[in-house]
């Protein structure tokens, strides 16, 4: 079943946490986006190319802070394109499951260029995308990222949904810590006591 | 009764008070004690003035009242009042189950001083209020101060019945304490909070608690059950279980207009409170507007989380350990001579008090096998 293949399984170099940090920090900037795009004066131009833009601007930072070596924004344009463990990926702003820009699965000219140093008998290539989707809840939408694999015949080979985990859930770094109670426990009360001392008193009177 | 006669014991005085106790604890009328003992209601009224019960009629109030006879034949101590206990559903609570519960647990403090003879309890090592509270201010003051009092930090406390017991207070269930009665607590001897049984939703349970606990360090000696008091609980328990410092830098901001629900359930998992007592927290530090608090309030009531809401079965459920601890200790002769002294049931304590009593080691073996 597609929907329970992990993109590293048609990809062995790509790694799993990897992929986690670039869905999370994508997400996290896409939910970002959402918090400044939900005035009165928003519309659906801005509530769409807003976290598009801001998933971009995320990755530049991370390409300029360096912080992880096997993450690269390989190509900076508008149709910009990470590297993940070498594996290159798009990022498209569409439902995953009733894609409405058909075109955006079309490979770029890096990815392109990246196919042509493989060498055309790699046929089994595949274009990858990551689908920021919204389930456009009135109460709060919940943002979604599904990483989508297409064959050369833009069949969907691969699909899965990564779980999202707020990168910062809380706003502190340091949280304080769970206070652990320990458990109260009776004693038995010792009745003899007192007939103890008394008859230790007795012995040191003899 | 004197098994040689089968008269009333001499000398010991019949206590029409502990009948008309043991029939409260037992919730039954008038109407309906004469009715099992074959007597007017008029008479049984009797009975719990000055009339004393002939032998068999003892034996049946024993069998109806789940007590045994020497119940009767001590004087009744220390009456549970009314108006000792910080009961909280007052709307939906009639005054017939209040009574009901008010004498279990005037029995049940029988229990705990023929126990406590055994065994001892933790000291109660908490600091009552002497004068009354006022201003929001003051009580978030108050729960700091207990908080520092019991050196528990700033964090979430990981449970609260552990913490009550650990401070000396005894939490008791009792099976008649239901949706229409919720928790309670008084301070007569020792301080005693009655859980709700009924609920399964464990931040609520663990809000009750903390409530109860706001009763007896604030309310002590003051009749409570009003709104004011009730809301100065309510208050308590959520700077108890939130402090604002740690609290208010962990609330997640909102999401534009919307509030980071997939950040509170973390807040809710960490803090083992209800969304509902989450928002109300962030409404009274001002991390929400009242018009965002309210939209949280209505998402809520429109996914139905009323009495119990998402993920609270990831909570673990509190239950209190200290009264069975003490049970435990005992060895079932001690536990006989208790419950004998105390003039109760096995009966009552497993049922009412839902507590495992110790069993006796031996058993009867039928000799009568293998001669057929």
């Amino acid at each position: 079943m597609p929907d329970f293949q992990h993109p590293s399984e048609f990809e062995p170099k790509l790694s799993r946490a990897h992929l986690d940090v670039v869905c999370n920090n994508l997400l996290d900037a896409a939910y970002k986006a959402l918090e400044a795009t939900s005035t009165d004066d928003d519309t659906n131009w801005t509530r769409g190319v807003l976290p598009y833009g801001r998933i971009h601007g995320r990755f530049k930072r991370l390409q300029r802070e360096g912080d992880l070596p096997w993450f690269r924004l390989v190509n900076n344009t508008l149709d910009y394109t990470v590297s993940v463990d070498g594996i290159l990926m798009q990022v498209v702003t569409d439902d995953p499951d009733l894609r409405k820009k058909g075109h955006r699965v079309q490979k770029n000219q890096v990815e392109r260029y990246h196919d042509s140093l493989l060498g055309p008998a790699n046929d089994g290539n595949i274009t990858w995308r990551a689908y920021v989707d919204s389930d456009r809840n009135p109460d709060g939408p919940t943002l979604t990222v599904s990483i989508l694999g297409f064959d050369t015949n833009r069949n969907v080979i691969c699909k899965w949904g990564h779980n999202y985990e707020p990168l910062v859930s809380v706003r502190t770094t340091t949280l304080s810590p769970v206070v652990e109670i320990d458990d109260s426990l009776p004693v038995r009360r010792d009745k003899d006591a007192a007939q103890k001392e008394t008859k230790d008193v007795d012995l040191k009177d003899e | 009764m004197n098994d040689m006669t089968g008269f009333l014991p001499l000398g010991d005085e019949f206590s029409p008070d502990k009948l008309r106790l043991a029939r409260c604890a037992a919730g039954r009328s008038l109407a309906e004690i004469g009715e099992l003992l074959g007597v007017t209601r008029q008479y049984a009224h009797k009975l719990e003035v000055n009339a004393i019960p002939s032998p068999t009629q003892l034996q049946r109030l024993c069998e109806i009242l789940n007590v045994k006879e020497n119940f009767f034949f001590a004087p009744r101590k220390s009456g549970v009042e009314l108006e000792q206990c910080h009961f909280r559903s007052v709307r939906t609570s009639t005054q017939t189950l209040k009574k009901t519960i008010a004498a279990q647990v005037e029995i049940f403090e029988l229990l705990v001083d023929e126990l406590d003879k055994e065994v001892a309890f933790p000291t109660v090592d908490f600091a009552a209020l002497d004068e009354p509270v006022t201003g929001t201010g003051k009580i978030e003051l108050v729960a700091e101060r207990f908080r520092r009092e019991q050196g528990i930090g700033l964090g979430p406390l990981s449970n609260v019945t552990k913490l009550a017991e650990k401070i000396g207070v005894l939490v008791v269930n009792l099976e008649d304490a239901d949706d229409r009665i919720d928790a309670f607590s008084l301070f007569n001897k020792r301080p005693l909070i009655i859980r709700n049984t009924s609920k399964a939703n464990p931040g609520r349970q663990r809000f009750d608690l903390a409530h109860e606990l706001g009763h007896l360090v604030m309310h002590q000696g003051i009749e409570t059950g009003c709104r004011e008091t009730e809301e100065q609980a309510n208050q308590f328990a959520s700077a108890l279980l939130m402090p604002r410092a740690s609290f208010a830098a962990e609330f997640p901001p909102m999401r534009g207009k919307y509030l980071n629900w997939p950040a509170l359930k973390e807040l809710k998992l960490r803090w083992r409170v209800s969304f509902k007592a989450l928002i109300y927290r962030a409404r009274a530090l001002d991390l929400l507007t009242a018009d965002q608090a309210k939209s949280g309030f209505t998402y809520l009531a429109r996914k139905g989380f009323t009495k119990s809401e998402e993920f609270d079965e990831l909570i673990p459920m509190e239950s209190p350990l200290l009264v069975q601890r003490a049970i435990d200790l005992l060895d079932y002769a001690t536990w006989n001579r208790t419950l004998a002294d105390a003039g109760l049931t096995t009966q009552m304590v497993e049922k009412q008090f839902m507590l495992k009593v110790p069993v006796s080691p031996l058993r009867l073996v039928s000799t009568g096998s293998g001669q057929s």
